[in-house]
């Protein structure tokens, strides 16, 4: 009897340590996931009865046959895989610079570090006037090197404003970017570079055969982390630019934001929103991956 | 000795382009300290300048007066605070469950944990608003305590697992010998140990609600809000325009942060690379 | 590997550690909803909550000071007052009128009337047996601003009819006319373009701000935002057409700033005080932006009507767009009585509301204010006065703030430069049919 108590009391164990964050979970996140998905087949209105009834995936045909919606998907695409190249390649350079500098490297990471630290709505404010037509210092510095004839109307062009808020982005994201492989390449054993240097491999070759293989998993991770970020990113296009001029930066979280409180189409909104929470997922899975792969092979290796 | 002078020269160039990728970084910044010190009318100026003819601190004072802001600083501070306690405490809790117990569900639950991880955002922000409408927790510092907690748990838990993971188990053994449970033995092994992922942690926590702005701005209308929202709520709102006192307001907002990174950088850098860093 | 597990029992500690979180938590919660509405204990004041969303640093003001004489001088009644974003008063309502609690008072856009006196969320003034008292101090014409299905959900107390904001000092040194027409405009272009400055600017973003200075345009060639029976839009005729190729016109032409389509309301407010543009389509606030804000001399402003086409395009009279500020009480308010004598008390009777004073940010709606011998700090109260006279609000459907939305985007869509102003507002016009098939 005492025996059969005991048992149970060790196998509830592990669940007493982790209810709180599950159940947190289970309501913040978990739930929301499933009720989207039930909210995108039905219409539901945030207010004129609420509404409710099923229309299987009306809403999502009437989105993907939509020009906006169409817009917005492509929006987001550009705007994630434009900063994300760029941010990688600035934030390898940085980093192997950064790898060069033994002392003082925390005074120098503490100032790298001020973009990421500061909230995205102060660095949408900044952007957004460093911008501006006339009073902005990006058309004056232009100007005055002579790149630039005549005040550039940044936010208010298409393809200009969505330049201006990659710029923004690449700006935000290149520190992460810098810190993760800064760490990875600390982690690379000199050895591997001082039996290269012995074979007579050159710098690029080095850095080919070494160092990328080397950091390989550190790039996935950072790769992983920054797309889910700035395809989820709201502040900063919003304050930016509001997704205009003419709908050009007007990715999905804006449009989801949108069509659920501007519209009070909350149907709708969940539709937009289950794309992206696909989307999101098949990022977690190759994620998951990458990280279950590496756990079990370490596992298998016996560390 | 050609060796030394190729070493100098390297270490040179390392020290001048860091120097210079680290000023380009900052210098949008410095458009934002110089735009809260100068009086409005100078930054209608064309061409524009970077530094103020005049300076004053007007706005520094102004910013308190304008009744709201304070409120919304408390607000920040309060949420923030509690977020970064509670989700410690509950991924603290759950990350050592994942660590130290070998259990059947274990990987499927830690798969969910990492996978919630990158979830939160605009496609939860419907079915969300709904379950906080429902518990009736709408612009209520609750409700966002309990929504950023959300968020913080599966990074925070993810990270302290690889932490408690690393940590040998042979501490614990003799420690339960000498009769300490588990609660003691977590509070006085484990964490001393774990002190730079704890610290990481934390900061995570708190920098998310501190910085967190969709959220706050969908879920709070007055009496929870942030100073993210309140930014515009006090010095955009209708018919008022004082940009003077919105980046002050900016920048003191951004201290913590930004103190925060540089007093514990190396922990936060250390746990931050911890779970993506292979050993 | 031996696991621990086996060896021991649930700590107790580490629950009794999760309860504590647990209580602090719930202390945290009461903490946060200790703003709300307490019980009240007898002998105590009854406790009215007033939201008052934007205002002007001026109105702001005025209202605390109000709010502190009316408490100091009654112990019956105890207003608590709680200044509120202009901008997220949508949302606000939105959540309060769901959960069915909230304020007693709302200050607010006239729009909400309709919007929420539908739901529940506005009570019915009528029912106050002083009201029809009240409203013969009112304008007529403002009146019907807060009025649905014949029921009046507001007290209407600032109207701000949209007007042409003329930068006199420009006009004055080339020697040049205030446009009536939007012909006028156009020749005014090329000639202030001489002298590197522009004739016309005003927002054209993505903010609401932008249909709000379409409109004029659109009601001053006779255009409406809806046909007759309010059955299909109506901003997409003729009129419609024709102001939104006026505007695109005037902007290719160069003669509006090439960042107006990224322009909100407050950059183009520092546009304009930047004394390089000469016109906008602003109301009665903006004396006290530019000059609060940006220091602008407010002798070099002048205000004129909003320019017309020559010739109407549409049927309908020329009109400029007013849009009315309202106080309107809850339809949950557990205290409708003593909310209405707060109501009158701040909005009706103070002597603030007869004079008109630019600090408040719009005009009076109060006939008594426009007396013969009230003295007024107003620049053009003249021309404010005969537009607020011949001004026509957006229409009063539930939904408009949707519309108000396409609208918008049609307009930023075609100033720049993706669609041509037709399709952009027939496009819009279709969402909005749309809509309107709904109710």
């Amino acid at each position: 009897m005492n025996n059969k108590r005991h048992k149970l009391h060790r196998q509830l164990t592990p669940y007493y340590f982790l209810t709180p964050a599950l159940l947190v979970l289970a309501v913040i996140i978990l739930f929301p996931i499933v009720n989207n998905l039930t909210m995108s087949l039905q219409n539901v209105r945030l207010l004129k009865g609420g509404g409710g009834e099923f229309v299987g995936l009306a809403n999502y045909a009437r989105l993907l046959g939509s020009n906006t919606f169409q817009g917005s998907v492509k929006a987001s695409l550009e705007f994630t895989f434009i900063s994300l190249p760029l941010a990688f390649i600035l934030g390898l350079g940085m980093a192997l610079v950064f790898n060069e500098i033994r002392r003082y490297r925390p005074v120098f990471t503490a100032f790298l570090l001020v973009p990421w630290a500061i909230a995205p709505v102060v660095t949408g404010y900044m952007w957004r006037w460093l911008f501006h037509d006339t009073f902005g210092l990006v058309n004056h510095f232009l100007l005055s090197v002579g790149l630039i004839d005549e005040n550039v109307p940044w936010l208010a062009q298409p393809d200009t404003a969505m330049v201006a808020v990659v710029i923004a982005n690449v700006w935000r994201f290149m520190p992460y970017i810098t810190i993760m492989l800064l760490a990875g390449l600390q982690g690379v054993p000199n050895e591997l570079y001082e039996a290269a240097h012995v074979d007579g491999a050159g710098v690029l070759r080095r850095f080919g055969h070494i160092t990328l293989p080397q950091l390989r998993y550190v790039i996935a991770v950072v790769f992983l982390f920054a797309t889910v970020w700035m395809v989820n990113d709201f502040a900063l296009i919003y304050i930016m630019t509001e997704g205009g001029p003419a709908k050009a930066t007007l990715v999905v979280p804006i449009s989801v934001y949108r069509f659920a409180f501007e519209h009070l189409r909350l149907g709708r909104g969940a539709a937009a929103a289950m794309i992206l929470l696909i989307f999101l997922l098949s990022v977690s899975a190759v994620f998951i991956r990458v990280l279950f792969s590496d756990r079990r092979r370490q596992a298998a290796e016996g560390v | 000795m050609r060796l030394r002078a190729y070493d100098q020269l390297r270490a040179g160039i390392g020290y001048g382009l860091g120097g210079l990728f680290v000023f380009c970084l900052v210098l949008p910044l410095i458009w934002v300290v110089s735009t809260s010190v100068r009086p409005i009318t100078e930054m209608t100026q064309t061409p524009p300048m970077i530094f103020p003819q005049s300076i004053t601190f007007d706005a520094y004072v102004e910013i308190w007066d304008e009744a709201p802001f304070f409120r919304y600083a408390l607000n920040s501070i309060v949420i923030s605070l509690a977020t970064a306690l509670v989700a410690l405490a509950f991924s603290i809790s759950a990350a050592y469950a994942f660590a130290r117990f070998h259990f059947r569900a274990a990987t499927t639950l830690l798969m969910i944990v990492v996978m919630s991880q990158m979830l939160p955002g605009s496609s939860i922000l419907i079915p969300l608003f709904q379950v906080i409408r429902n518990l009736g927790l709408l612009d209520t510092h609750f409700g966002m305590i309990l929504i950023y907690t959300g968020f913080a748990i599966p990074f925070c838990t993810w990270l302290l697992n690889g932490y408690f993971r690393a940590i040998p188990e042979d501490l614990e053994q003799a420690a339960l010998i000498d009769g300490c449970n588990r609660f003691e033995l977590l509070w006085r092994i484990i964490l001393p140990l774990a002190a730079p992922a704890v610290v990481a942690v934390g900061t995570f926590a708190f920098l998310l609600s501190w910085n967190e702005f969709l959220f706050a701005y969908v879920f709070t209308k007055a009496k929870a809000l942030t100073i993210p929202v309140g930014l515009r709520a006090a010095f955009l709102g209708q018919y008022v325009n004082k940009y003077d006192q919105l980046f002050a307001a900016s920048l003191i907002f951004s201290l913590p942060p930004i103190a925060l990174f540089a007093t514990l950088q190396r922990y936060f850098v250390q746990g931050l690379t911890a779970g993506a860093v292979k050993e | 590997m031996t696991h621990l597990g086996s060896r021991i029992y649930p700590p107790r500690r580490n629950i009794r550690l999760l309860a504590g979180l647990l209580v602090v938590l719930c202390a945290l919660h009461s903490y946060s909803c200790g703003s709300d509405r307490r019980a009240r204990q007898p002998g105590e004041p009854v406790e009215v909550i007033v939201w008052d969303f934007g205002g002007v640093p001026g109105h702001r003001e005025w209202i605390r000071g109000a709010v502190e004489r009316f408490n100091s001088s009654r112990d019956d009644i105890r207003i608590s007052l709680e200044t509120r974003d202009w901008n997220t008063q949508r949302e606000s309502l939105i959540s309060s009128t769901i959960i069915g609690e909230g304020p007693d008072i709302i200050r607010c856009h006239h729009k909400y009337s309709v919007e929420f006196g539908q739901l529940g969320g506005l009570l019915d003034l009528e029912r106050f047996e002083d009201w029809p008292e009240v409203k013969k101090r009112f304008f007529p014409n403002v009146l019907e601003h807060v009025k649905y299905d014949g029921k009046h959900y507001g007290v209407p107390v600032t109207m701000l009819p949209f007007v042409l904001a003329v930068n006199r000092e420009i006009m004055e040194k080339y020697n040049l006319e205030v446009p009536k027409t939007w012909e006028e405009m156009l020749v005014l272009g090329p000639r202030l373009a001489e002298h590197g400055l522009q004739a016309f600017t005003m927002p054209a973003g993505v903010n609401l701000d932008t249909a709000y200075r379409f409109l004029p345009l659109l009601y001053g060639a006779g255009g409406r935002v809806f046909n007759e029976d309010w059955t299909r839009a109506g901003f997409n005729g003729p009129a419609g057409k024709a102001a939104l190729r006026f505007l695109v016109s005037m902007k290719e032409q160069g003669f509006m700033p090439s960042a107006s389509a990224a322009y909100a309301f407050d950059e183009n407010a520092a546009h304009w005080s930047t004394g390089k543009v000469a016109l906008s389509i602003e109301g009665p606030w903006w004396q006290n932006v530019v000059h609060g804000n940006f220091g602008f001399d407010t002798t070099n402003l002048q205000l004129a009507q909003v320019p017309v086409p020559k010739q109407m395009y549409e049927n309908n009279p020329s009109m400029t767009l007013l849009d009315v500020i309202m106080v309107a009480i809850t339809g949950y308010t557990p205290v409708p009585e003593q909310a209405w004598m707060v109501l009158k008390a701040l909005n009706v009777e103070d002597p603030v509301w007869s004079v008109p004073d630019p600090k408040m940010g719009g005009i009076p709606t109060n006939m008594a204010a426009y007396a013969p011998g009230v003295q007024s700090d107003y620049i053009g109260l003249d021309q404010l006065a005969e537009a607020g006279a011949k001004g026509l609000g957006w229409p009063g459907h539930p939904a408009i703030t949707e519309i108000q939305r396409y609208m918008a985007d049609a307009v930023n869509l075609a100033m720049s430069g993706v669609m041509t102003p037709e399709d952009a507002l027939d496009s819009a016009a279709a969402e909005v049919n749309e809509i309107l098939s709904d109710y």
